[in-house]
């Protein structure tokens, strides 16, 4: 028992110690940044900064109290230091996004964008917890080795071929799939499975809440919102099972039956398809601000750099032919 | 997953560590996204749970199984208690480093849609005449110049319908009632309210019926008391 541990322990420290390019990692965070940047200043165009982040003895709508410990730290959620944290969060975001400055802009970014989120916990949403979490990723992952402004200063050429460790973008990976798991399990309405007759889009889609414009007219094609929330509900509740793909895959070489089957295709092209094609539809259907943008970056990490290599390598030899006259 | 592996087999304390590390973290992000507040009362009594649990019963009966909403609902509570103690009990190393790197988890989304939504109205007196100023997705009332298109505002107000806070709504029926003042000149009385009704059936909404709702938590603000 204890040597299957320790075989066990010894074959983690090797999975952990493994590098790769740092491609996945600098195209996530760049899509981070992009992504948080753009829900901060959405956030100030949309006046939310001033009346929902500000309390309502200094103009806002509601009373919040001290907030945060970091607003509550410099007095509490008064306009000049809610927009102080909002410049700090922009200007962290922007350095996250053009690889500038090191680890640190990672978890400034993350903590500046979530105190400001927490000062009125009422107006956040499950994109906030997306947000936070992927910049501590790109903060433990060297994910500015290339394509940054790092990378420029420290070659002196934009991209390089540094390796860095694998594992941050493995547990990208692990936490797109809980997330997916974690809703799939907590939507315990009867109206999400076969007993409530797999109805539930059709009322997300009537909800004035979130709906981007008259969706009354679904009702009329019932057959297919049916369809849509039951491959919605066993998507998030099946996705954990894509980790059994990945262990077959990588330990394809052993051999036996269940690998066979399970590896005969890549499991995570039918994923990305359909994760896709659920978040346009939220995209386009719902507004639940940049959710369905940020699981989609997360996908970027289901594929290794060397893949995403060879895909780019393959489309540009196609591509070039047909681009001649 | 396909990486390379490193040159040099390292068996330093550093890969030991970060190895451990890693499965810290993978561990805490399973343990803390795990579903929480079960227990809350003011879950168990919210309308959308209760609505859940009368649908839940009336299919169990259909399948043949004896119940009612109330024995479902003690049944369930007695479950979710057991359960939340391990769940505290799994979570509870994982506090501290959630708020230090921000890798809280959360991932309650759509889990019991609202069959019975709430839209927040707000109303203008011009003269004797009341006139609406702002109606969801109606670009003819919306005095507050898109304000109410904001996600983030879209789950504030959102909120009020889920677990109304009286205090909170008070103050912020305040704020919209200064701001539809300060916005038209003509207005000599300001209303907020929430309109609450049934969803339609599929079939009527298709047709191009209406809801017919009822008016909740009503609130008048005067132009002077507002100042």
């Amino acid at each position: 028992m204890t040597g299957r541990l320790g075989g066990a322990w010894s074959r983690w420290v090797a999975f952990t110690g493994e590098v790769e390019r740092a491609s996945v990692m600098a195209a996530f965070r760049i899509a981070v940044g992009a992504l948080t940047l753009a829900t901060l200043v959405h956030s100030a165009l949309g006046d939310v900064v001033s009346t929902l982040w500000i309390d309502a003895g200094y103009g806002g709508a509601v009373a919040l109290g001290e907030g945060p410990w970091l607003v509550a730290l410099f007095g509490g959620p008064t306009p000049a230091v809610v927009w102080t944290v909002f410049a700090v969060a922009c200007a962290a975001s922007i350095l996250v996004c053009v690889g500038a400055g090191g680890r640190v802009p990672a978890m400034v970014a993350a903590h500046t964008s979530w105190a400001l989120t927490r000062i009125n916990g009422s107006a956040g949403g499950g994109y906030d917890l997306l947000i936070t979490n992927a910049l501590f990723l790109i903060f433990v992952s060297g994910a500015n080795r290339t394509a940054s402004v790092d990378c420029r200063v420290r070659t002196g050429r934009w991209t390089s071929d540094d390796l860095v460790p694998a594992w941050p973008r493995r547990l990208l990976i692990l936490q797109l799939l809980v997330m997916y798991a974690a809703t799939g399990l907590q939507k315990g309405s009867p109206v999400w499975n076969p007993l409530g007759g797999y109805t539930a889009l059709y009322y997300v889609l009537q909800d004035p809440n979130w709906r981007r414009f008259d969706l009354s007219w679904v009702g009329g094609y019932m057959p297919i919102v049916r369809v849509a929330t039951a491959v919605t509900w066993h998507f998030e509740l099946g996705a954990p099972f894509l980790f059994l793909w990945y262990w077959a895959d990588r330990t394809r070489a052993r051999g036996g039956w269940l690998r066979r089957a399970l590896t005969r295709f890549d499991l995570r092209k039918v994923f990305v398809a359909i994760g896709v094609g659920l978040h346009l539809g939220v995209f386009v259907a719902l507004d639940v601000g940049p959710f369905s943008p940020l699981s989609l970056a997360y996908y970027l990490a289901l594929f290794s750099p060397d893949e995403w290599r060879g895909w780019w390598a393959r489309s540009g030899r196609t591509a070039r032919p047909a681009s001649r006259p | 997953m396909s990486a390379d592996p490193k040159p040099e087999a390292e068996t330093s304390r550093f890969s030991r560590w970060r190895a451990a590390f890693v499965l810290f973290h993978a561990v805490s992000i399973i343990a803390l996204a795990l579903p929480g507040g079960l227990t809350s009362e003011k879950r168990w009594a919210s309308k959308t749970t209760q609505r859940d649990l009368a649908d839940w019963a009336t299919r169990l009966r259909e399948m043949g199984v004896e119940t009612d909403k109330d024995s479902l609902a003690r049944t369930l509570q007695s479950l979710a208690e057991g359960y939340t103690g391990v769940q505290r009990a799994l979570t509870m190393p994982f506090g501290l480093y959630a708020r230090v790197t921000l890798s809280h988890q959360g991932w309650t989304m759509f889990a019991s849609p609202q069959r019975r939504p709430y839209e927040l109205h707000v109303d203008g007196r011009v003269h004797d005449r009341w006139v609406p100023l702002h109606r969801p997705l109606d670009p003819e009332a919306d005095v507050f110049d898109g304000y109410f298109e904001h996600d983030r505002v879209r789950k504030f107000t959102a909120r009020f319908g889920k677990n109304m806070v009286e205090e909170r709504y008070a103050t912020f029926a305040r704020f919209l009632a200064k701001r539809a003042f300060a916005a038209h000149r003509d207005l000599n009385r300001v209303r907020v309210s929430l309109y609450v009704y049934d969803t339609l059936p599929p079939a009527a909404a298709a047709r191009g019926d209406r809801p017919n709702g009822t008016y909740e938590h009503a609130l008048e603000f005067d132009r002077e008391a507002v100042r």
